[in-house]
């Protein structure tokens, strides 16, 4: 048996395929099983094909999973797509009516469902409960486990609600119990007493936010990062803050930097089109020292792009976007998890530096279900603006230069405070001044913020560090990558190549110490990235002068671990590694 | 800087840096008067600008100021508001800033009725980039980027004000400051979105447009017994092509966003209060 399942249902947009999936997640995050998830959206409302995958393991795993073991197809489409992603044992369970060539050591259940639930039930929306009876009684999981599920979900439905998926349920196992003897080696893993917390990556950074202490969220509608603004406009009000849908990405960024100027930790979050209309109030909240927070959930491609899949590509746009020396922060979390804990990080560094925070997160993570350690949200920093007490009658220094570039704000409303602040070059006091010395020294100023946060305790200790430390090939990476470069890693290790990796999680200012270290120790550098030019390879080039060894991809879909194995493969320099085809899964 | 009857100490002691002979010295007058009439502490004053020569005016004024980028202080006043609403919120800009570059976010904070002041300083003319045509901009068709004549016909700010369901609507003159302060102080009083079309001479680059004489000479002041609850009325008085009015156009009351902001936590709140805790179980 294996201590992780990797499994994909696949089917078309409407037809109940994501509820399976997110049933199974949920019964088993209840049951202490670690989940990560992937699935894939059709750009249109309704209809077209849509998949998720769901990895199932015993230990935290960092990866949805490349070959799938267990795939369940509601139709011929879903067949044709998907069975060529199945593992060379692996099971299929799919329609009846499904054409399809399987391989010698592959398994087929075939059930005819639609039959199942249009005659027998007399419901066709109630496929995809038959669906789930089928699949749970071949995984292995207890009858009592999903039924209660099912009961506690469709409870507030009503009783006739309630019977009819119970009923479909049952007649699911019952077809499975009677046709369907088991004839693969997949199951359910063993679960754990510890119950783990389920929610996407977008929740993580709504959650990450509250728990942060956000008061005031403005922001406009974009796929994929809209259900952060959804969770918190029910949400917020409860903890006392407010949402505002604004008419714009423009009105949304100016909002927050007034509501932040005025005291209150706010943030917006919003795709790369948004992010390009923001550019120029980055500047403005990095001139005029004003805190905030903007999430970026990247999709593909520049203009509308591919706006329901996944990329990496607006981090040039995070690190320079905006006119003039404009500073700012970046950081991308690489998991679910670590959204929480990074949006967290971002306000205690926003509001400790008082500037702008980008936080880079990716389709694929904001869509993400995956289990969460409860405890993370306990242990998040709270930033704290150093406040003015401006003295009785003494001007006060909005922008003192002094031997710290944090000035201490004094917020609208405190008694001898008044001061101008600008996006204009100012003296002290906020003035307006052009002179060639004051702006030298007002943007060393701003600048000296980044070399003070490289070096805060705060941003410590948040480079991942993977593989064998004395591996001479070395891989760097950001973001959502870090989950297939873990697995990578591994591969190549039962490979006998010895690799070590690292991820930053700030990308700007980068842990400097840290990266040098790492590249001198390496002999090679490879970057794997979701983008066209090798952004953050370009970066690494410019700043280290170091060569890199590009790994990009722009598939809408992350990298799978075969393909950086390949590099890794590659950069060894050698053909005496084992076969990739048996190390196949790691961890 | 005119003679002011009171107000000095909401002066910063930055001096302007306005042409001589243009109309916004009246306007800070009329401001500054506005605000000692009010006895607004200066801790409580938040003055917003965007981009451009009335963009300026918050460096002039004892306050807390914020001079942001052009087009958008119209959207950090909504915010100013929402974080701070102890603070009285006044927005001043021009008709490029407001009504150009800007023009996107006038109609969603009338809608949105956010409690506070706006004062679009209406000269026909871009000035601080030396003379190039505005939306305004009408009897003076020859600028620097408009050498054959205009491309566009003219925005009425008080005229889209009113369409846009702004819930106070007024028009002033800068050479008017008496009136003008009026028209502030019953503005700032207003509890909601208040605007103010200021009509004022650009000596520089545009005198033909808003030329004091031809205004005065046409200048009417709209009388008491005006129905300030009637939009449609409201729209005749500012779309006259005869008479310039001047005065209140619109009134009426309705809830504001930082109501609205209220409600929805009062209805949050009453399906049970709400801790990050209690939100952290959710996902379990």
């Amino acid at each position: 048996m294996h201590p992780d399942l990797i499994l994909r249902i696949a089917g078309e947009s409407g037809e109940g395929v994501i509820t399976v999936g997110e049933t199974l997640c949920r019964i088993a995050a209840r049951e202490g099983i670690h989940i990560v998830t992937f699935r894939t959206f059709p750009a249109e409302i309704k209809g077209g094909p849509c998949m998720i995958q769901v990895r199932l393991s015993e230990k935290p795993t960092p990866y949805h999973g490349e070959q799938v073991d267990f795939l369940v197809c509601l139709n011929q489409a879903a067949v044709d797509e998907n069975l060529p992603d199945l593992r060379e044992n692996g099971a299929l369970l799919c329609e009846s009516e499904c054409d399809l060539t399987a391989q010698p050591g592959q398994t087929v259940y075939k059930v005819p469902f639609e039959r199942i639930a249009t005659r027998e039930i007399g419901s066709r929306i109630s496929k995809n409960i038959v669906v789930l009876g089928t699949l749970s009684y071949l995984l292995g999981l207890s009858k009592s486990s999903v039924e209660g599920f099912i009961s506690e979900k469709f409870a507030r439905k009503g009783e006739t609600v309630l019977d009819h998926n119970l009923d479909a349920l049952q007649r699911g196992r019952d077809f499975a119990e009677s046709h369907l003897p088991k004839n693969d080696p997949y199951h359910f893993p063993q679960g754990s007493e510890q119950k783990r917390l389920l929610m996407t990556g977008n929740e993580a950074i709504a959650l990450g936010a509250a728990a942060a202490g956000v008061k005031y969220f403005f922001g406009y509608p974009i796929t994929p990062a809209s259900e952060i603004m959804e969770w918190l406009a029910v949400h917020l009000p409860k903890l006392g803050g407010s949402v505002l849908q604004t008419e714009d990405e423009i009105s949304a960024i100016c909002s927050v930097a007034g509501a932040s100027w005025a005291g209150g930790k706010s943030m917006t979050s919003t795709s790369g089109p948004g992010l390009s209309l923001m550019s120029e109030a980055i500047g403005l909240l990095s001139m005029a020292e004003i805190p905030a927070v903007i999430v970026d959930s990247q999709r593909g491609g520049p203009s509308t792009g591919l706006p329901t899949k996944t990329e990496q590509s607006d981090l040039f746009l995070a690190l320079y976007g905006s006119h003039g020396d404009a500073t700012r922060v970046v950081m991308a979390p690489t998991s679910v998890s670590d959204c929480l804990r990074v949006t967290g990080l971002a306000f205690a560094v926003a509001e400790k530096y008082q500037l702008p925070v980008i936080v880079l997160v990716d389709q694929a993570t904001s869509a993400r279900l995956e289990t969460v350690d409860a405890h993370l949200v306990d242990n998040l920093p709270q930033g704290t603006r150093l406040r003015a007490m401006p003295a009785n009658g003494a001007p006060y220094a909005r922008y003192q230069l002094a031997h710290s570039p944090i000035s201490p704000a004094a917020i609208p409303g405190t008694a001898g405070g008044e001061h101008m602040e600008t996006g204009m070059e100012h003296d002290e006091l906020g003035n307006f001044a052009c002179d060639d010395d004051t702006h030298t020294a007002m943007t060393v100023k701003r600048f000296q913020k980044l070399a003070e946060i490289e070096k805060d305790s705060l941003t410590q200790g948040l480079c991942t560090r993977l593989g064998d430390e004395s591996g001479e090939i070395g891989v760097i990476t950001w973001g959502s990558t870090a989950g297939p470069v873990e697995e990578a890693i591994e591969i190549a290790k039962g490979m006998g190549i010895s690799v070590q990796a690292i991820v930053p999680r700030v990308l700007n200012p980068l842990p400097h110490n840290e990266l040098k270290a790492f590249f001198s120790k390496v002999k090679r550098v490879i970057v794997p990235e979701l983008n066209f030019q090798g952004q953050f390879a370009s970066v690494l080039r410019s700043t280290y002068r170091i060569p890199t060894i590009g790994v990009t991809k722009i598939k809408g879909v992350p990298l799978a671990p075969s393909e950086i194995v390949e590099k890794i493969v590659e950069a060894a320099g050698t053909t005496k590694v084992r076969s990739l085809e048996r190390y196949g899964r790691a961890g | 800087m005119e003679e002011l009857d009171n107000g000095c100490e909401y002066l910063s002691g930055v001096s302007p840096v306005w042409c001589p002979g243009c109309g916004y010295y009246g306007i800070l007058g009329a401001l500054v008067e506005a605000f000692a009439e009010l006895d607004l502490p200066t801790k409580e004053l938040a003055l917003i600008s965007g981009i451009g020569c009335s963009s300026r005016l918050p460096y002039f004024v004892k306050a807390y100021g914020f001079h942001s980028i052009h087009g958008r202080a119209l959207p950090i006043s909504q915010g100013v508001k929402t974080a701070n609403p102890n603070l009285t919120v006044v927005t001043v800009g021009g008709d490029g800033d407001g009504l150009a570059i800007g023009g996107g976010h006038f109609p969603h904070v009338a809608r949105n009725n956010v409690d506070m002041t706006y004062l679009l300083f209406n000269n026909a003319i871009y000035g601080m980039t030396k003379g190039q045509f505005s939306p305004t901009t009408t009897l003076y068709p020859i600028t620097k980027t408009s050498p054959f004549g205009l491309t566009g016909d003219a925005i009425n700010p008080s005229a889209l004000a009113i369409v846009y369901g702004a819930s106070f609507v007024a028009r002033g003159f800068s050479v008017k400051k008496e009136h003008l302060k009026s028209l502030i102080v019953q503005a700032i009083q207003h509890r909601g979105f208040s605007f103010i079309e200021v009509l004022s001479s650009c000596s520089s680059f545009n005198t033909t447009d808003m030329n004091v004489a031809r205004i005065i000479q046409n200048l009417t002041v709209i009388p008491d017994d005006h129905d300030t609850q009637n939009s449609i009325e409201a729209l005749k008085l500012a779309t006259d092509k005869e008479k310039i009015h001047i005065g209140v156009l619109v009134r009426n009351q309705r809830p504001t966003l930082g109501d609205k902001f209220q409600l929805a936590q009062q209805k949050a709140k009453g399906k049970g209060s709400a801790t990050v805790a209690s939100l952290v179980r959710q996902f379990a």
